[in-house]
C-alpha cells in the first residue's frame, strides 16, 4: 500500500475490492475513466475493464480511510433511491432501465458495499456507527460525478442487505427505498435452476441465524432458498411497518419502472426519455442479447412439489404479507 | 529480484499521472509489455514478459478472490 496516494490520485478511479489486512480494511481502486456502468452487474462492468492491460497492471491499494477524504472533500451525486430485492424478482430490469439515461450513475450489486456491510462479521471490533459511516463513504465513491450529465444516482443492493436496512437508513434517511419482490415459486425454481452466491450453502455466512453449517448442507436445496427467502421478507416486512420503503410487486413490471418507481425516486421523464429506458425493458435484463419475456407461468408450471412445499410451509405467508402492505398502500 | 523491479515500477506510474496516460492509451498486450521493459531498463529497473505476466495473473487472482 502506498501511503503517498492521495485523493488526487484517485479521480476517475473506483473500488473495486474491499479487504481485511489485519485490523485495516484496505481497498483496491481500478480507473474507470468517464465510462458509465451499463453492464448489468458492477462486476461485469470491472471484468470489461480489465480487458485493458493497464487496469490489470496498475491497480491502487488505500486504507478505507481515504474514502473519508473524499467524502469530505469531493461530495458525489447524492443517492436518488436505492433498490432492494428477494433475487429473480427482476431487479436488474429495473437498474438496466434506469441506466438506460445516461443522466443516471446505476451501480448494481458492488461486492466492496457488501464488504462494508458485512465488515462486522470478519472483524467484531467494526461498530454499526463505523459501518454506517464507511458505507456513507463507498457510496460517495461510486457517486463522483465523470461526467457533467450525470443527475440521479442509484443503487442495488444484493438481496441478502435487506438483513442490514435498518442501518443503511440510519446512514442515509431521506432516500427513497423499494423493494421488489414475487411470488416465492417462481424465485425457487430460478434458484434451484442456477443458484445465486446466498442460495449455496456457506457462501454468505450468517443469512440462517441459529442454524449451523452442518444442518444447512444436509437441507434440501428448497427448503434452503425458501428459508433465506423468508429471512429476507420478514426483516423487510419488519421495516416496512415504520418506514415508507414502496414495495414493487413483479407482476408490476415493466410499466412500474417508467411510473410508479421513476416519480418515488424523482425523476421528470421527458417522452424521449420514457422511450429509452421502455426500450431497455424489451430484452432480458441479465442477458441483454434475449428479448425480455415475462415467465410467471413457465416458472410456476416447472416448479417441483419440493420447490411448492417448500414455497408454503416458509415463505407463502410471508409473500402476503408484503403484498397486504403494498396494497393497503395503494387504497 | 525482476518482480521487485516490476513492484518499484508499478509505483512510479500509480504516482505519475502522464505515465499513465502514457500506458492508459495502449490497448495490445505485447504492447504495453514491451512499452515497459524498455521505460524500466531507461530507470534502472530489468523487468522481464514474464515479471509483467505473473502481475496480470496476480491481479486476476486478487479480483476472483474477492468472496473469499
Amino acid at each position: 500500500m502506498d501511503m503517498s496516494i492521495t485523493i488526487e490520485h484517485l479521480r476517475n478511479w473506483i473500488p473495486i475490492r474491499a479487504f481485511w489486512e489485519g485490523q485495516q480494511l484496505s481497498l483496491d481502486w481500478c480507473f474507470m475513466d468517464e465510462r458509465r456502468f451499463t453492464e448489468p452487474f458492477f462486476d461485469q462492468t470491472i471484468e470489461k475493464r480489465f480487458r485493458e492491460p493497464f487496469n490489470l497492471l496498475f491497480q491502487h491499494c488505500t486504507s478505507i480511510g481515504l474514502l473519508g477524504e473524499l467524502y469530505e472533500k469531493s461530495p458525489g451525486v447524492p443517492p436518488s433511491g436505492f433498490i432492494f430485492h428477494l433475487s429473480r424478482c427482476g431487479s436488474t430490469l429495473v437498474s438496466q432501465m434506469l441506466a438506460a439515461l445516461s443522466l443516471n450513475i446505476v451501480v448494481s450489486e458492488a461486492s466492496p458495499i457488501d464488504a462494508v456491510l458485512r465488515s462486522n462479521l470478519f472483524n467484531a471490533k467494526v461498530s454499526d456507527t463505523q459501518r454506517a459511516e464507511w458505507l456513507k463513504w463507498i457510496v460517495n465513491a461510486f457517486g463522483q460525478q465523470r461526467s457533467a450529465e450525470e443527475k440521479h444516482y442509484f443503487i442495488k443492493f444484493d438481496s441478502w442487505h435487506a438483513f442490514h436496512l435498518d442501518l443503511i437508513r440510519a446512514a442515509f434517511p431521506n432516500v427513497p427505498f423499494i423493494f421488489l419482490y414475487r411470488n416465492p415459486v417462481e424465485i425457487i425454481v430460478s434458484q434451484i435452476r442456477q443458484r445465486g452466491a446466498q442460495m449455496i450453502p456457506g457462501v454468505i455466512n450468517q443469512l440462517l441465524p441459529d442454524t449451523d453449517l452442518q444442518t444447512i448442507i444436509r437441507m434440501p436445496p428448497e427448503e434452503y432458498c425458501a428459508r433465506i427467502l423468508a429471512e429476507i421478507c420478514q426483516h423487510t416486512i419488519n421495516f416496512a411497518r415504520t418506514d415508507s420503503i414502496k414495495l414493487i410487486n413483479y407482476s408490476q413490471l415493466p410499466q412500474a419502472v417508467i411510473t410508479a418507481i421513476s416519480s418515488y425516486f424523482g425523476l421528470d421523464l421527458s417522452e424521449l426519455e420514457t422511450e429509452m429506458m421502455a426500450g431497455a425493458a424489451q430484452f432480458n435484463a441479465k442477458t441483454p442479447q434475449l428479448y425480455f419475456e415475462p415467465d410467471a407461468t413457465e416458472k410456476r408450471a416447472a416448479a417441483t412439489d419440493a420447490a411448492r412445499f417448500a414455497a408454503a410451509k416458509y415463505v407463502d405467508r410471508l409473500y402476503q404479507g408484503l403484498e397486504d402492505i403494498r396494497l393497503a398502500r395503494i387504497s | 529480484m525482476s518482480e521487485k523491479h516490476f513492484a518499484e515500477f508499478r509505483c512510479l506510474v500509480l504516482a505519475d499521472l502522464d505515465l499513465q496516460k502514457r500506458f492508459q492509451g495502449i490497448t495490445e498486450r505485447e504492447a504495453i509489455v514491451k512499452s515497459i521493459i524498455e521505460l524500466g531498463a531507461e530507470k534502472g529497473l530489468e523487468i522481464t514478459a514474464e515479471d509483467v505476466a505473473e502481475a496480470m495473473r496476480q491481479s486476476r487472482r486478487r479480483w476472483h478472490e474477492r468472496w473469499i
